[in-house]
């Protein structure tokens, strides 16, 4: 499980990179609140030389276009599940609604940061001395919880945090393991950050990076931008679950961390092309690659989006496996984004 | 000292009860040292004494945690885990933990996520239930091989909870259940040092009183005071009147019950009226749960009353109380050493009732 040794994305400072990648898991950006990581990403596209644009939804268009060739649009996802802060109780606590899908029983305990200003709060619950036997075995409701910001009343919480504001996971990145990352929003900043490393590539395609806004509401910006830009291809690059931990049988892990990029053929809103999912994996195999198949057709992500745009694009996606995905604190093997963008590199330099 | 440095420090060194010398034991009498002499005994109390002769005066904390510890190890590296002391396993799934091996005398803190099976790989049946202990794990992001090497069965596990301020003065964090309480004694230890009182007085903080109150047992027996108080948290709601068994978070709680001494409790009680300190009655029948139940049959009997600070979400890595609270605490354990101690001899034992 050592770092990958790669022929292209290698050509990057690491050090540098590693800041980077920090830098896109500690921005904010719930869905349909992606102010602060859209910022940041304008700015590191900027860096790298590309043409960058907005689009009506909020949706990043980096692109670096080349006349003549082939149109690839790539796709990560900038939006990250959170909470929608609806208002508060009478005596201070914020009620909110998660945005994108997340477990209750992962949020007891848990610190967030309120709105822009990253107000600290915490979810709490009854305690293990006063709860009756059914709060112990059944997990509370989202409307059953709140976020305590120590205010004591309605009026005060609501000046302090307004209804609409959102609200993400007090989770910070942090290396650990072997090779390994912990921390909240790796679905999708993994993504973002192997975006941002192949526009350091002079590639010969007319390459069209999207980072995409509102994918865990409902994959939204991925289809207007791939309306927009019209692509001959269009790769997803996601992070997704990876349940190879805690003694679970082989068929149901989907992917596991440390075996490379997943490569899918199908999920719950698409079916991958089978010619350029072909083609990917004969790339990742002549250029050793670590590569793994996604073993599982649940889920879905903005590639159904952008197949489905205009008169059709042919798409597959490629993943970073993910454990403990839409929590506060996933796990993923820094070799396998390496690997996530080796794959990409390696198949645009000979896709002209 | 500011009570929140203290907190933010003492707060996040690690000793569930019965491993207080990890880290907690030492930390803890660091800030007793300037005032106090300090002795610990076998169970790894701390035991901190100002001034000398009659009447002794203890005022008590315990100074234990919850905690987590490693069972074993599967052949894919994830680590089983048991409980020490009333650990609440819905507060665990997906947090962020600290693993802390010892081995050959020699210190690795490693990171781990707790991890459980995902909603879709659950039954239908299974998803409408709360994860039990024995459904999780910690990931180590290890393989099996390096997690044995690594981790010895036994090794302490750690839930991050780093000490935040609220709004309001409020402060959350991990193990405010009892260190808030410890901090309070310090404070108090640094107010008493600048002022007169009678006699001695020892604040003791207890080892083990989450797995029942054995360290408040053995150091009360050991130090024989004339009179104590426990102070632990007790259990706080939102609102602004205390309702059911909770209270708000800015007053203070002083307990009734047989188990807890009726003068001393009134002694307690008036001590805060001339403060202007804000306090309720709790009530406690039977047993407390506290140290209080412990202290109160060492030796011939010990005279003791209970106070409480209101806490929020207790026995969760975001426990939650006010600062203001806190320092009233300091305030009034202050003044109740300085009115009890000049008591005459003999004044809890008139029982002329």
């Amino acid at each position: 499980m050592g770092r990958l040794i790669t022929k292209l994305i290698s050509s990057v400072n690491e050090t540098e990179n590693t800041e980077l990648l920090k830098k896109l898991l500690e921005a904010r950006g719930v869905s349909g609140d992606e102010g602060e990581i859209r910022k940041l990403i304008r700015e590191e596209a900027e860096k790298r030389g590309a043409k960058v644009e907005f689009d009506a939804l909020g949706n990043v268009i980096a692109s670096k276009e080349k006349e003549g060739k082939k149109r690839v649009l790539l796709d990560a996802h900038m939006d990250e599940v959170g909470f929608l802060i609806t208002g508060a109780t009478g005596d201070g606590c914020l009620k909110y609604q998660p945005v994108g899908g997340i477990d209750t029983r992962v949020l007891v305990g848990r610190r967030v940061l309120v709105g822009k200003e990253k107000l600290p709060g915490v979810i709490g619950i009854t305690p293990i001395h006063l709860a009756s036997e059914s709060e112990m075995e059944t997990p509370l409701k989202h409307k059953d919880l709140a976020i305590d910001i120590g205010a004591s009343d309605k009026a005060g919480a609501e000046s302090d945090c307004a209804p609409g504001s959102t609200a993400v996971f007090d989770s910070p990145p942090e290396l650990f393991g072997q090779n390994m990352l912990v921390s909240r929003a790796l679905d999708d900043r993994v993504g973002c950050y192997t975006l941002l490393r192949i526009l350091e590539l002079d590639l010969p395609v007319s390459l069209f990076c999207v980072f995409a806004v509102q994918e865990e509401t409902g994959l939204r910006g991925a289809q207007t931008a791939a309306h927009r830009i019209r692509p001959d291809i269009g790769l997803a690059f996601e992070g997704t679950t990876a349940n190879d931990i805690g003694d679970v049988k082989h068929e149901k892990m989907v992917c596991e961390c440390g075996k490379g990029v997943a490569i899918s053929f199908m999920d719950r809103v698409s079916i991958s092309n089978p010619r350029l999912r072909a083609a990917l994996i004969e790339t990742a195999e002549a250029n050793g690659i670590p590569h793994q198949m996604r073993r599982g057709t649940a889920g879905g992500n903005d590639a159904g989006a952008i197949q489905r745009a205009a008169s059709a694009v042919p798409t597959c996606t490629l993943s970073v496996p993910v454990r403990y995905i839409h929590g506060a604190n996933g796990v993923c093997c820094l070799a396998d984004i390496d690997a996530q963008a080796e794959l990409a590199a390696q198949y645009l330099m000979k896709n002209e | 000292m500011e009570l929140i440095k203290i907190l933010e420090d003492i707060t996040q060194k690690l000793g569930p009860s019965g491993f207080e010398g990890y880290e907690a034991a030492d930390a803890i009498a660091a800030y007793f040292k300037p005032y106090c002499e300090l002795t610990t005994d076998a169970l790894g109390s701390v035991v901190a004494r100002m001034g000398s002769g009659s009447p002794t005066i203890l005022l008590d904390a315990h100074m234990d945690e919850i905690g987590v510890i490693t069972t074993k190890v599967e052949d894919d590296g994830c680590i089983r885990i048991g409980r020490v002391g009333g650990l609440d396993p819905r507060v665990l799934p997906g947090s962020r933990v600290t693993i802390h091996a010892v081995q050959d005398g020699k210190r690795h803190d490693i990171t781990g996520v707790v991890g459980a099976l995902p909603p879709h790989l659950l039954s239908a049946e299974d998803r409408e239930k709360n994860y039990k202990l024995e459904d999780l794990f910690v990931d180590a992001g290890l393989p099996a091989d390096e997690v044995r090497r690594l981790v010895p069965v036994g090794s302490l596990v750690s839930v991050s909870g780093k000490t935040v301020t609220l709004k309001g003065n409020r402060v959350a964090s991990k193990v405010l259940d009892d260190r808030a309480a410890v901090a309070v004694l310090i404070r108090t230890a640094e107010i008493l040092s600048a002022q007169k009182f009678n006699g001695t007085v020892v604040f003791c903080a207890a080892a083990q009183e989450e797995v029942g109150g054995f360290g408040a047992m053995t150091a009360a027996y050991g130090i024989n005071p004339d009179w104590a108080v426990a102070f632990d948290l007790s259990f706080a709601t939102h609102g602004k009147e205390a309702a059911d068994g909770l209270y708000p978070l800015d007053t203070l709680t002083i307990a009734h019950g047989s188990h807890l001494h009726p003068l001393l409790t009134k002694k307690l009680e008036d001590a805060a009226k001339p403060l202007h300190i804000k306090t309720a009655k709790e009530f406690a029948a039977d047993w407390t749960g506290t140290d209080a139940d412990d202290i109160q049959t060492a030796h011939n009997g010990i005279p003791v009353a209970l106070l409480g600070v209101p806490g929020l979400y207790m026995h969760t890595p975001v426990e939650v109380v006010s600062l203001d609270a806190l320092e009233d605490a300091a305030r009034l354990l202050a003044e109740f050493v300085r009115v009890s101690s000049v008591e005459q001899e003999g004044w809890l034992t008139k029982w002329d009732d």
